[in-house]
């Protein structure tokens, strides 16, 4: 039998937040993605709401469906779920995770991959290159801060309950950090492409010139490079990115864009014109 | 192997941590920073959404920095980090595919009523993870003396060479436009121009870039929020 007016203790819910955030992922399959994960967070929960064994092992086996979301963002999904299942509104918890885990994958693969990620890895990267090892705590810093932000997550998820859904739902604040973040990312890629990918024309050609004043021929070597500088500098650099890009859009698999690159740029090296 | 795991999940499951670790092995840190610098650049564009499989620079930069220390090639190591990254992706996959029967481990304990088994299941779960990278490094390991033949080899060559640093050059490339492949560039296009601009004509450092950007994001997103009310 159900315990009714259970409270879930203290101790339960750090449990179930750390198993949660841990774990999450270490069982991740093809098939049901994170639900094991999901389950094994919520195993000192049931524990808590259900005298018997055969009762946490039922309740348990709601949480085996399909699951699969940012970890962050899954925080807050399983904060609610706890809430929900400490008022045995079962059906109300397994339908949350349904409802929010696409969006809050979105939301925290966003904030992941076009924010933190590429800047972190953008700064450090640029500080490696020069050989300081500040750019050690300058990427896993950041990263590590994704990491930890899982517990708060977490207890704003319980804390609302259902009412997460309203606040991600019809939160528009997401929407203008998400361009911010967009504005703020072109921006460092727009200066970073130029400075990190140093290709250069090596490819020079002689003319023959006649000097007015003495009559003589000079022959006179041109680096082609320079005039591309004159053009626009780091121009090879954009257009190789733009020629990526444009793979990318045509569908090529990015494994494949890998090796188109490194075919003609090894031809082009060998020959003696890119260097 | 589960403190293995479990450290990796705070940040430091990246090539540069990778290189510089490994650098620290073979006795060469910058080695290892010089390597891991331009594998996280490889890496920049690639995200596991919904759990796709991508290379792992990671493991690259570890085999990278042993090849950069052999061959004193930076682009060697360059190149062995790309192609190792690629190959242990067919591992990920075979990873993340044998959890399955783990997860069904824990199916049947939860039917059998049995917790512990159940939990059990899930925490060797970590078990494909840790197989899908400890069986390739092992092997990698054990051969890379082997690349001193190739080193050789390349060293007599200049062409090569030359093809090699070019490669090595120009890969970022991808990683970038992957990054830019889910950006919306369609809308904010000119903000890559002033970075361009800051960089190509002023020599703006990337912080510099990064805490302009910051401005510029706050200043637009400030200005929409002003036109909607």
């Amino acid at each position: 039998m159900a315990r009714t007016n259970a409270k879930l203790s203290e101790q339960a819910l750090k449990k179930a937040a750390s198993r949660h955030n841990w774990t999450l992922q270490w069982c991740w399959n093809y098939e049901r993605m994170q639900a094991s994960g999901f389950a094994y967070a919520m195993v000192p929960i049931m524990k808590e709401l259900y005298d018997n064994n055969d009762e946490v092992c039922e309740n348990l086996e709601r949480h085996m469906q399909f699951y699969n979301c940012h970890p962050g963002g899954s925080a807050v999904i399983m904060g609610a779920a706890v809430a929900l299942e400490e008022g045995y509104e079962t059906d109300m918890s397994d339908s949350i995770k349904v409802a929010l885990m696409g969006p809050l994958a979105g939301i925290g693969d966003t904030i992941q991959a076009v924010l933190v990620k590429p800047i972190a890895y953008i700064i450090a990267a640029g500080l490696a290159a020069d050989g300081s090892f500040l750019s050690l705590p300058v990427i896993i810093l950041p990263l590590l801060a994704l990491f930890l932000a899982r517990w708060p997550l977490f207890k704003w998820g319980y804390k609302r309950s259902v009412a997460i859904l309203e606040d991600i739902e019809g939160n528009t604040d997401f929407n203008t950090l998400r361009k911010a973040a967009q504005i703020l990312g072109l921006t460092v890629v727009g200066g970073f492409v130029p400075s990190m990918i140093g290709l250069a024309l090596k490819y020079t050609y002689a003319r023959s010139l006649t000097d007015p004043t003495t009559g003589e021929t000079v022959v006179k070597t041109v680096a082609l490079q320079d005039t591309l500088d004159g053009i626009l500098p780091k121009l090879l650099p954009i257009v190789l990115v733009a020629f990526c890009y444009w793979l990318l859009k045509k569908k090529v698999n990015p494994v494949r864009v890998i090796l188109i690159v490194a075919v003609i740029a090894f031809v082009l090296g060998a020959l003696g014109i890119l260097g | 192997m589960i403190i293995f795991t479990a450290l990796s999940m705070g940040g430091i499951y990246n090539p540069l941590i990778f290189g510089v670790v490994t650098g620290l092995v073979v006795g060469d840190v910058k080695l290892g920073l010089e390597v891991g610098a331009t594998a996280a650049l490889l890496d920049i564009g690639f995200y596991t959404y919904g759990g796709a499989t991508t290379p792992d620079y990671n493991i690259g930069a570890m085999f990278g920095t042993v090849v950069y220390k052999q061959s004193g090639s930076l682009e060697q190591g360059l190149l062995v980090a790309t192609v190792v990254g690629l190959l242990i992706s067919w591992f990920d996959i075979f990873g993340r595919g044998v959890t399955t029967v783990f997860q069904h481990g824990g199916d049947r304990a939860l039917a059998n009523k049995d917790i512990k088994a159940f939990e059990r299941w899930h925490l060797l779960g970590t078990m494909g993870w840790f197989w899908s990278r400890f069986i390739p490094v092992f092997i990698g390991m054990l051969f890379i003396d082997k690349y001193q033949v190739i080193a050789d080899f390349i060293a007599n060559y200049a062409w090569i060479k030359n093809g090699l640093v070019v490669i090595g050059k120009a890969l970022p490339a991808v990683g970038f436009a992957l990054l830019l492949s889910y950006m919306d560039i369609k809308h904010f296009w000119p903000f890559m121009l002033v970075g361009y601009a800051l960089f190509a004509y002023m020599n703006v450092p990337t912080i510099g870039l990064a805490i302009i950007g910051i401005a510029l994001g706050y200043l637009f997103t400030v200005f929409m929020k002003k036109q909607e009310a």
